[in-house]
């Protein structure tokens, strides 16, 4: 979404700066031209004068706010590093407007291509004519005008097409959120059903209870998956329910291990925890729990398998370590495991929504692909940073930092 | 025997709640809209009530307020078994004098039951 609006900027800019050359030139060259002229074309030459410095001003203006508006975006569009490749790629009408599954003339690569195209071609059209009609003011603005006229039906194509995007997104978000609602009341009914079915005092045969525990299992997913997909909305939606108050990250820990205690043990991993107390955090201890339990989780489920051979024959025994540390204004928290980690060309798509990793896949681990997506949105949303390393068969290494906050 | 007053519009909970609660000794009444279970409410006077915030006619909300509006039905203690779980319907509920706000989707059917099972004791 960006790279369109850096690279609208950057027209927006060079054509500004360009017409301002044109205009400059004419301008300079009429001056002299005034004062050789006979009296009668003297008041027409030195209102044209006055157009022109007119125009020098708005074109001024133009490049000034364009300057501004790049600088509002600079950000955007200098912090996102991208390889010349990858935009390339965002170039490619065809293969994006796919993506976007649009029309074409809806679709944002396309109308950027065409207006870049259109710009160039009308900028040059004017220096050409300006440079041309040096002696016609007149003609000048008529072309200033014109120029004008196209870069503004030309943002307001772009800003339609953006406008359209952006309801589209909220409308996804909204849809989400209501399903999730709705899917929510029957899944309580299977669940609780289920639990009444299985309870106790109920005799069933061997097959029953097998069946049972599969229906029970797939019921809880879902059930997560309901409530991920509504975690997702909020947070986009920005309703999130942030509670914030004080709390020892130590005791989070304690908790979130407490609960995976079971679940560690079965997949043979060692946690440990290493690093001393950090001060006291004032943020959403929940949220903590949250992130904490998704890496956590993620371990587990991508620890070797005790009937998974590596190429180096006997591997060490699964660990994860988790390590805190100050750090000032906020604390960071590393989760260390020797696990199958993440491959390389999967690494840079890991904190995308629904994005499943290739060796998630293959080893048939469940999961919707929203868990990291979760993690970084909520984690960004009360100044946290998160990040990992990661070297597939070796293990990964995620961290995220969490500033201590203020009441 | 004490009472307890279910207000709820999916009949399949209904059915699951009566049947777990079947051991106890329990009268269950089951209402599936806001103004039956108000009315229900003021004509048995239950123990306790159940009381769902999705519903047609009245909402949870609205039969709350009434039920603390009236010195009949005042006193008794509402559990809000619901799967709203926004901070803003949790404190209106509790604002308006709900004794336990519960999200069905985060509960076991037997954490549920003990829960109203003490609750009904306290009563």
């Amino acid at each position: 979404m960006s790279i369109p609006l850096c690279v609208a900027g950057l027209l927006l800019h060079e054509a500004g700066s360009l017409s301002q050359y044109t205009i400059g030139r004419t301008g300079v060259q009429y001056i002299p031209s005034c004062r050789s002229a006979g009296s009668r074309t003297r008041s027409t030459c030195s209102q044209s004068r006055r157009t022109a410095a007119i125009l020098r001003s708005e074109l001024s203006w133009l490049v000034d706010s364009s300057i501004a508006f790049l600088r509002a975006l600079g950000n955007m569009c200098y912090t996102e590093t991208m390889t010349f490749r990858e935009f390339l790629s965002k170039m490619n009408p065809a293969e994006e407007c796919r993506k976007y599954s649009t029309v074409l003339w809806q679709c944002p690569q396309f109308l950027f291509l065409v207006m870049g195209g259109l710009i160039i071609v009308s900028v040059m059209f004017s220096f050409f004519l300006g440079n041309r009609y040096i002696d016609n003011p007149q003609i000048t603005l008529l072309l200033i005008l014109a120029l004008t006229g196209v870069l503004l039906s030309m943002a307001f194509i772009i800003t339609r097409s953006f406008e359209q995007l952006a309801e589209a997104n909220r409308l996804k978000t909204e849809f989400i959120n209501i399903v999730s609602h709705q899917l929510r009341s029957p899944l309580t009914n299977l669940k609780w059903g289920l639990d009444f079915l299985m309870g106790e005092g109920a005799a069933r045969n061997q097959q029953e209870t097998g069946y049972f525990h599969i229906l029970n299992e797939n019921i809880g997913r879902m059930h997560e998956l309901v409530n991920d997909l509504l975690t997702v909305s909020r947070v986009e939606q920005g309703t999130f329910p942030f509670q914030e108050k004080e709390f020892e990250l130590q005791d989070v820990i304690d908790q979130v291990l407490l609960e995976f205690q079971s679940a560690s043990q079965a997949s043979n991993v060692d946690v440990k925890i290493e690093g001393k107390r950090v001060p006291k955090l004032y943020n959403d201890p929940s949220l903590v729990r949250h992130v904490l339990g998704n890496l956590i989780d993620n371990a587990i489920r991508y620890a070797w398998k005790d009937s998974e051979a590596t190429s180096q024959g006997k591997r060490e025994r699964n660990q994860l370590v988790i390590r805190l540390s100050d750090q000032g204004s906020s604390v960071r928290v590393e989760l260390q495991d020797n696990g199958v980690g993440i491959p390389q060309e999967d690494q840079k798509y890991i904190f995308q929504k629904f994005f499943r990793s290739s060796n998630a896949v293959r080893r048939q681990t469940e999961g919707s692909g929203l868990g990291l997506f979760i993690v970084k949105s909520l984690l960004e949303k009360v100044g946290g940073q998160i990040g990992f390393k990661s070297e597939e068969n070796k293990g990964s290494t995620f961290w995220f930092t969490l500033p201590y906050g203020t009441k | 025997m004490k009472k307890i007053l279910f207000i709820e519009d999916e009949a399949a909970i209904h059915k699951t709640f009566s049947d777990a609660l079947s051991k106890e000794d329990y009268e269950i009444t089951s209402a599936l809209d806001g103004e039956i279970g108000l009315r229900l409410a003021k004509e048995k006077k239950p123990d306790l009530i159940l009381l769902d915030l999705v519903l047609p006619k009245m909402n949870g909300f609205e039969v709350l307020s009434a039920l603390k509006a009236d010195e009949a039905t005042k006193a008794i203690p509402v559990i809000v078994l619901t799967n709203l779980e926004q901070m803003e319907d949790i404190q209106k509920a509790i604002d308006l004098g709900a004794r336990t706000y519960l999200v069905k989707a985060n509960y076991d059917l037997a954490e549920v039951v003990d829960m109203v099972k003490k609750a009904i004791e306290e009563a």
